[in-house]
């Protein structure tokens, strides 16, 4: 078992070096100075910049030093927002972003596994039905639709939610539904299936013949079973609640990492998208990883391969 | 035994024929009639796949017939809705927009031109019109006068606690926005009716809504099948010669699908975009080259199974060669996954081009694809909710019926079902 | 006071399907005795499981006991509510199935799942139920139980696996194991591993066993008697020594036929039955091995046969050919005399 945590580990450092690494490729790769794109520097300011980040010397140094410093923690100087380094910008940033994708995951997980297990055990009848639709609808209507849909009805009509910003818990409200809206109807169904699917399992069969209660079987035989799959996609899960952030919090107003990366983007602000982009791409990898080791304990049947 | 009435005949050997062993009860039909049959049957994805034609019809051939192109603005007809709310003055109509404006209109709905104005009186906060030597007044004090009592009243207050804010923010509230009199006549609206010249109305620059967002639907949709049909290249090569070859290569090629795997792929398409840069081409390009990752683990999976098959030996051992078994074996027993997958990829790209023009990185102007429609409507709708959610429901209403269709060839396509 | 543990009068199941009423069973009963085994032999399809799920009840939707009793020690189970049921299933009646694979489940120890039914049926302690789990390993002679105890399924091999089948279903020593084709997914000498554990179990605790399958192979080994089945009704019971000697019924002597013989000098063909099984949407109205049968009358698919009996009504069979009226056929005649296997 140790072997196997390890290879993921390893496989964990491969992936974060590449995306890094392509990161620098790609930034390096637009025409033109990145540092002409923002406000005039004085000279030594300038000169100082260029020195630390090596940016007049030779690519492949270039790659070196940025290697270097992305491994001790230094994520670059912003060029647009002059005297903020990446770090600060992020750490401002990211509280917000992580009370909204803590609170969605939340509720996703109870709402969306609670709703597939009664989906699947009324079957067919109406509550199953009802729940299919919107599911459907929530996995096909687009995120920033549900966003503005949302805030239309709920701050224009009814005056019930305010539209901006991140004070009061009402201001969550919004952005904890919509960034999650995807992922909810993603896990009803992916949970509704895999019910239904183990309780047509032989052993559920030979559980009923022991003469267990009907309770006892489908909570301990079949739902044990049963969201196995459903642990296996709270990686892509996070990885979903990320890319929702840039739309919602653009569409609320919410001033976490999501919409720093869509206005670094829109700026043209080099560093700090590679410096986002390299930060999600370790979060991501590192929530993987967790999930990959709960895994092992959940499945028996896993091989170390 | 009493009750059986027996006669002699009955001990008489029944023929081969009247003993019918071997009836098979229904007609048998091969796999891909059964497939369709299915299909047929599967209400859902009918009434998708006609919406997806109607979706694809429309886009196409409209915008060539349509008198109004979709780049043409007429600035004077901005932000004017699907439902108007006309007034009349001696035989005349008009429709006032959002900005307190009159714009000459027919009684049925079809915008003649901008009212022009005999005088902006912005001191007292109005516009005067004349209809026919009527002396017509839109004034807009109102509520103007009333919000900036009220704004002054709220900063005094901020000092002062002991001012009570509430009679002027109900007199705020009530307040009316705007009165429209001819001569000493207050005027209400006579009719409300749809938007004849722009049927489904305009956006800020005063350019055609529909077919505005049908020129979107060609770009979103081209998008969508072009990256779809490349994905499903790239993947079929990359997965099947990754699981035909089997061993240490495959082992590597999986690899590095998985390293890449592990970030999502919008990451890599708007690294990608900020590069080469706004334009369709580069969406199309960069929803190619990376979204193919899952039909290749999909095709190879289906390869690596389809390998060990009997059938696939039997092949071998008749002396066919690799190309053969390829194409006549191994492909057709794949295509239904890889249908289904393909079908799948296309609302995911058409979302994708969506997401990327609404942060920014999508078409650029004047080009419209629904995804920057909802993106140049974002300021505004709030006051203009059709300019968002007309785009939105496009691109719900077609990502859907690919959902569904997807869905229900999945279904088709699934051997556990054969009833 | 009758010395039978099962009575099963005048069964009948159908599943109510989109398509129509499925009559699985149409009108079946069998007696099994205190302490003996029976075998209940026929073709995919013939009602044999669907026999054994009815007696526990545990028939799916959208399958259903339509009419007749079964009586298990006098009471009838068909009135019984699913909560009586539950005190039965495991308990009294124990019941293990095909594929050992897949009935147990992956997720908990082998451990744990024999001292599941024990907990429940025997309200001992899971210190208590684990000793007992321990013994029944013993019993069905798993190697170095103490360890494997711990092990999940994936990790026995598909022999051991029913033998733990066997030993959950037997940890609370049941009047009666109801064993669905125990063996057909292992191979040929694990098989026979299996029907000797069975058979010393039964000897041992003194449990009747309903051994279902179509292998008349099996049968022979652990039964003594046997009842065969046909779409949906049973087509004649006796003793083995009347099945496999005496047979009555071309069904019967059908079966006995296609076994192949394995030690033979002669080369010969495998003589199937030719045909499929009936349509039980639509039953035949009258012998419902008719269109099979060689030596089928006319009789034969317009009235259902009553059973013949033997003279100490333990031999019957449904066949118009046991009828005094009907025509001596020549070929039947020399197979009433047994059929040599294989030949």
């Amino acid at each position: 078992m140790a072997k196997y945590i390890v290879k993921r580990i390893i496989s964990a450092i491969i992936t974060i070096w590449f995306i890094m690494t392509l990161t620098f490729i790609l930034m390096n790769s637009i025409p033109g100075d990145p540092m002409s794109m923002g406000k005039a520097l004085q000279p030594e300011v300038e000169a100082a910049v260029k020195a630390k980040y090596g940016l007049d010397k030779p690519l492949i140094e270039q790659y070196l030093t940025y290697l270097k410093n992305y491994t001790h923690g230094d994520f670059g100087v912003s060029f647009q927002k002059i005297g903020l380094t990446t770090n600060r910008i992020i750490a401002d940033g990211f509280p917000y972003s992580l009370k909204i994708g803590g609170w969605s995951s939340l509720f996703i997980i109870v709402a969306g596994i609670g709703s597939g297990i009664i989906s699947a055990l009324k079957q067919n009848k109406i509550p199953d039905r009802v729940m299919m639709i919107v599911s459907t609808l929530g996995a096909t209507v687009p995120s920033f639709v549900f966003a503005t849909l949302f805030l239309y009805v709920f701050n224009r009509k009814l005056g019930w939610v305010p539209s901006f910003g991140a004070g009061t818990w009402k201001h969550y409200i919004g952005p904890v539904l919509c960034i999650g809206m995807f992922s909810l109807a993603y896990v009803t169904r992916l949970t509704r299936t895999s019910v239904l699917d183990v309780l047509q399992q032989d052993y559920i069969r030979t559980a009923r013949a022991k003469g267990l209660s009907e309770g006892v079987v489908i909570i301990k035989h079949a739902l044990r079973n049963a969201l196995i799959p459903v642990v296996t996609y709270l990686g892509p899960m996070i990885a979903s609640l990320i890319t929702g952030s840039f739309v919602v919090e653009k569409v609320f107003g919410i001033a976490g990492i999501g919409s720093l990366f869509t206005t670094s983007i829109t700026n043209r602000d080099y560093t700090l998208i590679m410096g986002i982009t390299v930060f999600f791409g370790i979060f991501i990898v590192i929530a993987t990883l967790i999930v990959d080791v709960l895994y092992v304990f959940i499945d028996p049947r896993i091989k170390y391969d | 035994m009493e009750n059986i009435k027996m006669s002699p005949d009955m001990w008489t050997p029944l023929e081969k024929h009247e003993k019918d062993a071997e009836k098979v009860s229904r007609q048998s039909l091969t796999f891909w009639q059964d497939v369709k049959r299915r299909l047929k049957e599967n209400k859902v994805a009918m009434v998708s796949l006609v919406a997806i034609v109607i979706v694809i019809l429309a886009c196409v051939f409209v915008p060539m017939f349509y008198p109004i192109t979709f780049e043409s603005q007429i600035l004077d007809f901005a932000n004017i809705g699907i439902m108007m709310d006309i007034y009349e003055v001696d035989g005349s109509y008009f429709y006032m927009n959002g900005e307190y404006y009159l714009i000459d209109v027919t009684s049925d709905g079809t915008l003649l031109k901008k009212h022009p104005l005999v005088k902006d009186d912005t001191a007292n906060k109005r516009y005067i019109y004349d209809f026919n030597g009527q002396e017509v007044i839109v004034d807009y004090s109102p509520y103007f006068n009333a919000k900036v009592e009220y704004m002054n009243l709220e900063k005094k207050a901020k000092k002062d606690p002991s001012i009570d804010l509430t009679e002027a923010k109900f007199n705020l509230d009530n307040a009316k926005k705007v009165e429209i009199k001819a001569g000493d006549e207050i005027l209400n609206p006579v009719d409300r009716v749809h938007n004849k010249t722009y049927i489904l109305g305009t956006d800020n620059l005063g350019r055609d809504m529909f077919i505005r967002i049908l020129h979107g639907g060609r770009i979103s949709l081209i998008v969508g099948f072009v990256a779809a049909f490349v994905n499903l290249i790239i993947g079929v090569l990359y997965g099947g010669i990754a699981g035909y070859v089997g061993g240490k290569a495959d082992n590597i090629m999986m690899r590095v699908v998985d390293v890449i795997s592990a970030i999502p792929t919008l990451l890599y398409v708007i690294l990608l975009m900020v590069v080469m840069g706004n334009g369709m081409m580069p969406i199309i390009i960069a929803l190619s080259i990376t979204y193919w990752l899952s039909m290749a683990r999909l095709v190879r999976g289906q390869v690596l199974g389809l390998k060990e098959q009997e059938f696939v030996l039997a092949a071998q051992s008749l002396g066919a060669s690799t190309k053969r078994i390829m194409l006549r074996h191994l492909v057709p027993n794949m295509m239904g996954p890889i249908m289904v997958s393909a079908t799948m990829q296309i609302p995911s790209a058409i979302f994708t081009e969506a997401f990327l023009s609404f942060v920014g990185l999508g078409v650029s102007a004047p080009q419209a694809s629904w995804g920057s429609l909802c993106n140049d409507a974002l300021l505004t709708y709030m006051t203009y909710p059709y300019q968002l959610f007309l785009p939105a429901l496009a691109i719900s209403i077609t990502i859907l019926a690919f959902n569904l269709f997807s869905d229900g060839l999945r279904d088709a396509l699934d051997p556990k079902q054969r009833k | 006071m009758s010395d039978k543990l099962l009575e099963v009068k005048d069964l009948r199941t159908s599943f109510f399907t989109h398509l129509g009423e499925v009559k699985a069973i149409r009108g079946i009963s069998f007696d099994v005795e205190k302490g003996e085994s029976i075998g209940i032999v026929g073709e995919s399809g013939s009602g044999k499981s669907v026999t054994s799920l009815s007696i526990m009840k545990l028939l799916l939707y959208p399958g259903k006991i339509v009419g007749g009793e079964i009586l298990f020690n006098g009471e009838d189970l068909v009135n019984k509510t699913n909560k009586d049921m539950m005190a039965i299933r495991g308990n009294e009646i124990a019941m293990i199935f095909q594929d050992p694979m897949t009935s147990l489940n992956p997720v908990y120890t082998i451990g744990d799942q024999i001292a599941e039914a024990i907990m429940k049926h025997q309200k001992l302690s899971r210190k208590e139920a684990h000793e007992r789990s321990l013994e029944m390993l013993k019993l069905v002679n798993i190697p170095d139980p103490e360890k494997r105890i711990h092990n999940f399924p994936h990790e026995f091999s598909g022999g051991m696996r029913q033998r733990a089948m066997i030993a959950i279903a037997l940890s609370c020593q049941p009047q009666l194991l109801i064993a669905d084709e125990p063996t057909t997914a292992l191979d040929v000498t694990i098989q026979a591993q299996i029907l000797d554990l069975m058979k010393s179990l039964n000897a041992k605790l003194d449990t009747s066993t309903m051994l279902i399958t179509h292998d008349l192979g099996v049968v022979a080994d652990v039964c003594s008697r046997v009842v065969v089945m046909y779409g949906g009704l049973i087509m004649e019971k006796g003793s083995i020594r009347d099945i496999y000697y005496e047979p009555r019924h071309p069904y019967t002597m059908g079966l006995l036929k296609s076994i192949p013989k394995v030690a033979s000098d002669e080369k010969q063909r495998l003589i199937p039955i030719p045909g499929t099984p009936p349509d039980l949407l639509n039953p035949p109205t009258g012998c419902p091995f008719y269109a099979r049968c060689e030596y089928a009358m006319r009789i034969c698919n317009t009235q259902q046969p009553p059973y013949f009996k033997s003279e100490d009504g333990k031999h019957e069979s449904m066949c118009w050919l046991l009828h005094p009226d009907a025509p001596k056929n020549e070929k039947y005649e020399l197979l009433k005399g047994g059929v040599k296997i294989g030949k």
